[in-house]
Parts: C-alpha cells; sequence; structure tokens
C-alpha cells in the first residue's frame, strides 16, 4: 500500500466519521427543543389558575376573619361554655359561704332568712374551675304574693351559653351608673311576671332572673337587691 | 427531567389538593352538628343521662284562627335542678325529685322540713332556692336508690321508677304508673286522664327541644333549645292548638307539653313530635 491509497482510505474514514458526528450533533441539537416543549407544556396557564385560586382562598380564609372583627388590640376572646359544661354547687346561704372565691364583685346588700337564700358556685365540669356565682331569693310578701330571684355574677372572661341571650335585651334604663338592659312579660302558664335583667361593670357581668306575681319595674328590682 | 405526571393527573391532583384544602378550612369554621343519642345496653334499654349542652333554632309558622284547649294539674311546678358537683348525670334523679316535691303538697313528710309551696288563690311551688339543702338531699338519695352510672352512665327507665318506688316506699306510702302511649305515640286523651287525676307524667325522650312561644296573632314563633341526647322530663299540663287558614281549615295541630325541664336556667314548653323521639311516657300517682 502505498501513501496515496492509504490517504484515500483515511480520508474515507474521516468522512464516515464526520457523517456520524453530524448525525449525531442533529439528534442531541433536536433534543432540548422538545424538553423546552414538554416544560412548557406542564405550566398551563389553567394550572396557575388553579393554584393561584388556591392561595387566594388560604390567604381569605386567614385575612378576612381577622381583618372583619373590630375587636381592641389585646382584646382576649372570652371563654364560651356551652349549658353542659358547667355545674351549680351548693355552697350556703349567705355571701361568707363564697368569700373563699375571692371574687371582688359588686354583691347585692339584699339579705333574707337563711332557708329563703342560696349561694351557689358555677363550676367547670371538667376541672371544677370557677365560672361565676349564683344567689338566689325566695321573698314573700304573703302567700300570693311571691318574687323568685336569681343573680348570676359571672366574669367576663366567660360566656355561659344559659345566659347569652341576655346580651340581646332590647329596652334600655340607666340605673345608678349602669347602662341596664331588661325584658318584661306576663308569662300566661305560671300567671307570673318573667323579668330578664343584664348590666355589666366592666369586669364581671350580672344576669338576673326574676318570677313575680306582682309586676315590677326593673329600677325597683335593682333597688331592692342593692338598697 | 423525568415526567412523573401525565397533564390530566396533574390537574385531578392540583383539583384534589384545593378541595381538600377548602374543606379543612371550612370545618375550621363551621361546626357541623351530630345527632348522636344516648346509647342503650345489651337487652336494649336506653340510658338517660342529658348532657344539657342545647343549639338555638327557631321557627316560625302563619295562621288565621286558632282554637285552644289545655289543661294542667296546678298553674305552676317544682323545677329542681342537681347542685351537687361530685354527682354526674342527673338527670332521672332531678326528674324523680321533682315528682316528689309535687307530691309533696299534699304527703308533707315526702321531703322532711320543706314546705313545697303556698298560695290561697293559686298555689305556687317555690323556686330551687328555698331549703335548697333539703331538695338536694332528695337528688341525692334518689342518685343512690336509681343506681345511676352503676351500670353506665345515667339510668334506665327501669331504674328510674325502681328509685322513685323506693323512695315512696320508704316514707309509707305507695306508687303507680301508667303508660300515656298507644302504638308508640303519644296519646293526649290517654294523658288528659292523667293530669285530670292531679298525676304528672315522665317524658323519656332521644333528641327534644324545649320552646319558648311567641304569639302576635297571626304569626307563630317558636325559639327552641334543642337537645341531642337523652333526658326524662315532667309534664304537667298540655295545650293543644288547632291553627287554622282564613276558610277555617286546619293548618297544623300543636300539642304543647308544659314541663319541668330540670335543667337549671331552662324553661319553654315541649312540643309533641317537633322534634327527636318520644320513647315513652307515664303517668306518675302517689298515694
Amino acid at each position: 500500500m502505498d501513501n496515496k491509497e492509504l490517504y484515500e482510505i483515511l480520508q474515507e474514514y474521516a468522512d464516515d466519521v464526520k457523517a456520524e458526528k453530524e448525525s449525531a450533533f442533529k439528534k442531541l441539537n433536536e433534543q432540548p427543543k422538545e424538553d423546552v416543549k414538554q416544560s412548557r407544556k406542564r405550566f398551563k396557564p389553567q394550572y396557575a389558575f388553579a393554584i393561584a385560586m388556591c392561595m387566594v382562598v388560604v390567604v381569605l380564609c386567614i385575612a378576612l376573619p381577622i381583618a372583619l372583627t373590630d375587636k381592641p388590640h389585646g382584646y382576649v376572646e372570652p371563654t364560651y361554655c356551652s349549658s353542659g359544661e358547667i355545674i351549680f354547687g351548693f355552697e350556703g346561704n349567705s355571701l361568707a359561704d363564697i368569700e373563699k372565691y375571692h371574687i371582688d364583685a359588686y354583691y347585692p346588700t339584699l339579705v333574707t332568712d337563711k332557708e329563703n337564700m342560696a349561694v351557689c358556685s358555677i363550676l367547670s365540669d371538667k376541672d371544677t374551675s370557677l365560672h361565676g356565682i349564683q344567689i338566689g331569693y325566695v321573698l314573700e310578701e304573703d302567700e300570693d304574693e311571691m318574687t323568685f330571684i336569681e343573680l348570676a355574677i359571672v366574669p367576663k372572661t366567660h360566656i355561659l351559653q344559659i345566659y347569652e341571650d341576655y346580651f340581646d335585651l332590647q329596652e334600655k334604663i340607666k340605673w345608678n351608673k349602669y347602662d341596664v338592659k331588661y325584658f318584661r312579660a306576663l308569662n300566661q302558664g305560671t300567671l307570673m311576671y318573667d323579668t330578664q335583667i343584664y348590666f355589666t361593670d366592666g369586669k364581671y357581668d350580672y344576669f338576673i332572673d326574676v318570677e313575680s306575681d306582682g309586676e315590677i319595674e326593673t329600677t325597683d328590682l335593682l333597688n331592692l337587691l342593692y338598697n | 427531567m423525568r415526567k412523573i405526571f401525565n397533564n390530566n393527573q396533574f390537574a385531578i391532583v392540583v383539583s384534589m389538593f384545593a378541595t381538600i384544602l377548602i374543606a379543612i378550612l371550612l370545618s375550621m369554621s363551621f361546626a357541623i352538628p351530630s345527632v348522636v343519642y344516648a346509647s342503650d345496653d345489651s337487652v336494649g334499654e336506653i340510658f338517660y343521662a342529658a348532657t344539657g349542652s342545647a343549639r338555638k333554632e327557631t321557627e316560625t309558622f302563619s295562621y288565621v284562627t286558632k282554637t285552644t284547649e289545655s289543661y294542667s294539674i296546678n298553674i305552676s311546678f317544682p323545677n329542681y335542678y342537681n347542685t351537687n358537683t361530685s354527682l354526674q348525670n342527673t338527670c332521672a334523679n332531678v326528674a324523680g325529685a321533682n315528682i316528689i316535691g309535687y307530691f309533696d303538697r299534699y304527703f308533707e313528710n315526702l321531703i322532711p322540713n320543706v314546705t313545697p309551696g303556698a298560695g290561697k288563690t293559686k298555689y305556687t311551688y317555690y323556686a330551687m332556692t328555698r331549703n335548697m339543702a333539703e331538695k338536694q338531699a332528695v337528688i341525692n338519695d334518689l342518685y343512690v336508690r336509681m343506681q345511676t352510672n352503676v351500670d353506665r352512665d345515667g339510668n334506665t327507665q327501669t331504674q328510674y321508677k325502681n328509685g322513685i318506688t323506693s323512695y315512696v316506699q320508704s316514707k309509707g306510702l305507695a306508687v303507680s304508673y301508667n303508660a300515656v302511649m298507644t302504638n308508640g305515640q303519644f296519646d293526649l286523651n290517654k294523658a288528659k286522664a292523667q293530669f285530670q287525676a292531679g298525676n304528672p307524667i315522665s317524658l323519656y325522650m332521644s333528641g327534644y327541644g324545649f320552646a319558648n312561644i311567641t304569639d302576635n296573632g297571626s304569626l307563630v314563633t317558636l325559639d327552641k333549645n334543642i337537645y341531642d341526647d337523652n333526658h326524662i322530663a315532667i309534664a304537667y299540663g298540655y295545650e293543644k292548638v288547632d291553627y287554622c287558614n282564613s276558610h277555617g281549615g286546619l293548618l297544623r295541630s300543636v300539642i304543647y307539653l308544659k314541663v319541668a325541664t330540670g335543667l337549671q336556667g331552662v324553661s319553654g314548653v315541649y312540643v309533641v313530635n317537633n322534634y327527636g323521639k318520644l320513647n315513652d311516657a307515664e303517668a306518675v300517682c302517689i298515694k
């Protein structure tokens, strides 16, 4: 084999290799274009829209309740207690029986004989923590002139289901320094007047339930309790 | 990068994610009420153990004319409640104490040293406040006699009646019970006869409501406290009202039962066939 023949063989080999190289590069050059095309398919607008909607829902669910409440800064939501979550505990027949709880509330001054007065603690049924106190009176002018009074004193840190309707009482008066709400109606079933009274001193809520044979003005009832 | 999902699968995954997320957020905002009546024992007896947890509902309906008939064994009735914090599931005990308190008017030694009420023109039962310790003592006594919470939480109807019977017999008196149900339904005619005989009726309820009624002459509003547990309350009177349209046609006939709810701070009437199930109703007579 002379040099010319060797050159021709090498030239032929080089040409073959070049052709494969070009062919290989052609495939390589086409591959990224397909990848780019596929990547663009994954981020179609409807997916982006679905994800955006999810984010909007999450943001609204978190932000709206916060934005729409007008509670003052530092406000602590009271603990809500359903009627099944509280129990009444008989403590005794005078206010002295609840001194141990050290509640600095606005106590009534009305005193009756012991059998006609009862003081109860209002406790959590879970851990027997104190949720309030109840003071009850039975007043009897004569056999046909009775008045039953129950006053519940509840710290504003708690809302008790059995008293929550009192917050919506419509009638209003000013008594001493307090804004008092009340409702009074003749109960056709018992033929006694049912009166509900609510006021607050900012620290405690005062709920008063009265059943009386005679119709008694709200101011007179409050004066009777706090004479 | 290797493809894990095709386009459709990816869309489904995103939709499921969004749905689950929204469901979780909504569940935080709304409490879904559940109706779970208290359990019964292996022989099918229901245990009455009211928790007293209520939800509010309001129902309204209109009418043009109405006709009413009513009767009560007395204008008022004892409405005692438990004030012993060491006792749980006391609704049967309290119902029994209300029965005892009612008959104490006629048999003075049923509750020692207690005058249950007073009145010349009308007899009014005193509130729980008066002689609270003595009334609580009756509830405590019935708690033991009824074997409350011994088998399971609360009491069965049988335990309730056995407890009352035991208490009454211990005072040298006798007690009888008469059903006022017919084919599983409250029978007003039987109830009327018992009320007219001066006998209160024990209501055994699975799911119930106590309603305060407002009637402005053409629109009735029932503001109800609804409960989804088992409870015993005492009926002491009824009011049957037929509500009619302008042509005199009957729109609805409603039976309201006056009740001692046994729940502190809860008053109102029991509306028959309005909510829950009345399992049984029995008049109680003490002689």
